[in-house]
């Protein structure tokens, strides 16, 4: 075929304009996590003592779930487009570890050295590393079969993004059941479910994103 | 390239023209420069081409367009010569094939009956007759008896088809 003859077939095809990636992402993709996050609560109903003893830490949660989700999603919409660099998409993640940092200072300086043991280990690490993944994993999907429509030079990088940014939602369901209430134990716990989730989505990007 | 993207055919096929040359120019210098024959050009070139036009709602209209030209074309190429590496050198071949085929100035390797016998008959006809007969999307839906509409579907679908192609021929070669 001549390189002239695609030509035309190409410009035959232009009233057939694709939407960005952003648009159909930032629709479809919180609508997963929200579909699975009710499930789940719906399941298993929020923690009986959100208001009167959770509150607090219950917003430490949801902040962190929503600071992953934010930094990382914009991160992997950068990448869509293919002359992004991975070390500039990822630099908001910064802010996620800033806050992780904060939070364990805090903890550690209100309550002393003394008894931190406890406070890393609770009953829930078991739940926390299984039930996050798990209700990732549909945003997940999604947000990779989104980002197939985008052209990324970094397959892995923006797929552990998205992953990352899937986790950050899941949290948002998980931090209103989870009664763990130590910063230090969610501090370490619920990044490393998001870690969990970004290596799958690392993986999975490297096959689902090449084009 | 913005005027194309709010549908203006003229100044699209002006665009995707203008390009070409610097596109051919960037692969042949990424070829040369990993010691590779240039017999792969114009598949390259023209990949490239389907990736800019499947592509370009990644292009950020705010930003120049040669970076995301350059990143595109440098992606393909890439591609390509990883996609050739894994097989191991072909050189022989390659040598055989340029010295066979002279510089015509944009003829691909791929002759047109085989690239567009992955197509379907209706989608065959319609690429036929919309790029070796430079027909409209409108005359070739009023010749086959189709809207212009289902005639724009098929084509888009069949470009899409050819993308996967190019993409699958080299691991099948």
């Amino acid at each position: 075929m001549r390189t002239d003859d695609m030509i035309d077939a190409l410009v035959q095809d232009l009233p057939n304009q694709p939407k960005p990636v952003s648009t159909i992402l930032l629709r479809w993709w919180p609508a997963a996590a929200a579909l699975t996050g009710a499930g789940f609560l719906a399941l298993t109903g929020v923690r009986p003592d959100l208001v009167t003893a959770g509150l607090a830490p219950t917003l430490l949660k949801l902040m962190l779930g929503a600071l992953i989700a934010l930094s990382a999603i914009s991160g992997a919409l950068d990448l869509s487009r293919p002359e992004a660099q991975a070390s500039a998409a990822s630099k908001w993640l910064l802010a996620v570890v800033g806050f992780l940092g904060l939070v364990v200072a805090t903890d550690l300086l209100r309550h002393g050295l003394d008894g931190w043991w406890a406070r890393l280990f609770g009953k829930g690490i078991v739940t926390c590393l299984t039930i996050v993944p798990a209700l990732a994993a549909l945003p997940l999907i999604a947000c990779l079969t989104i980002l197939r429509r985008g052209a990324t030079s970094e397959p892995m990088a923006a797929g552990a993004l998205a992953g990352l940014a899937s986790a950050g939602l899941a949290i948002l369901a998980y931090g209103l059941f989870c009664n763990e209430d130590s910063p230090l134990f969610i501090a370490t716990w619920y990044s490393l479910a998001a870690l969990i989730v970004g290596l799958a989505g690392a993986a999975l990007g490297r096959a689902m994103l090449r084009w | 390239m913005r005027l194309a993207l709010d549908g203006d055919q003229v100044a699209y096929k002006t665009l995707l023209a203008a390009l070409v040359p610097h596109v051919r120019g960037r692969v042949r210098h990424v070829l040369a420069r990993s010691g590779r024959g240039q017999a792969e050009v114009e598949d390259i070139v023209q990949e490239t081409l389907l990736a800019v036009h499947l592509k370009r709602a990644t292009w950020d209209r705010s930003m120049p367009l040669t970076p995301w030209l350059n990143a595109v074309t440098r992606h393909k190429t890439i591609d390509l010569l990883r996609r050739v590496g894994a097989r191991g050198e072909v050189d022989l071949d390659d040598a055989v094939e340029t010295l066979a085929a002279p510089d015509d100035g944009g003829e691909s390797q791929l002759d047109v009956q085989r690239m567009l016998s992955v197509l379907d008959g209706r989608q065959r006809q319609i690429v036929e007759q919309v790029s070796l007969a430079g027909r409209s999307a409108a005359e070739v839906g009023g010749q086959l008896g189709m809207s212009e509409g289902a005639v724009r579907v098929a084509l888009h679908r069949a470009l899409k088809q050819l993308a996967r192609t190019f993409k699958g021929r080299a691991d099948a070669d």
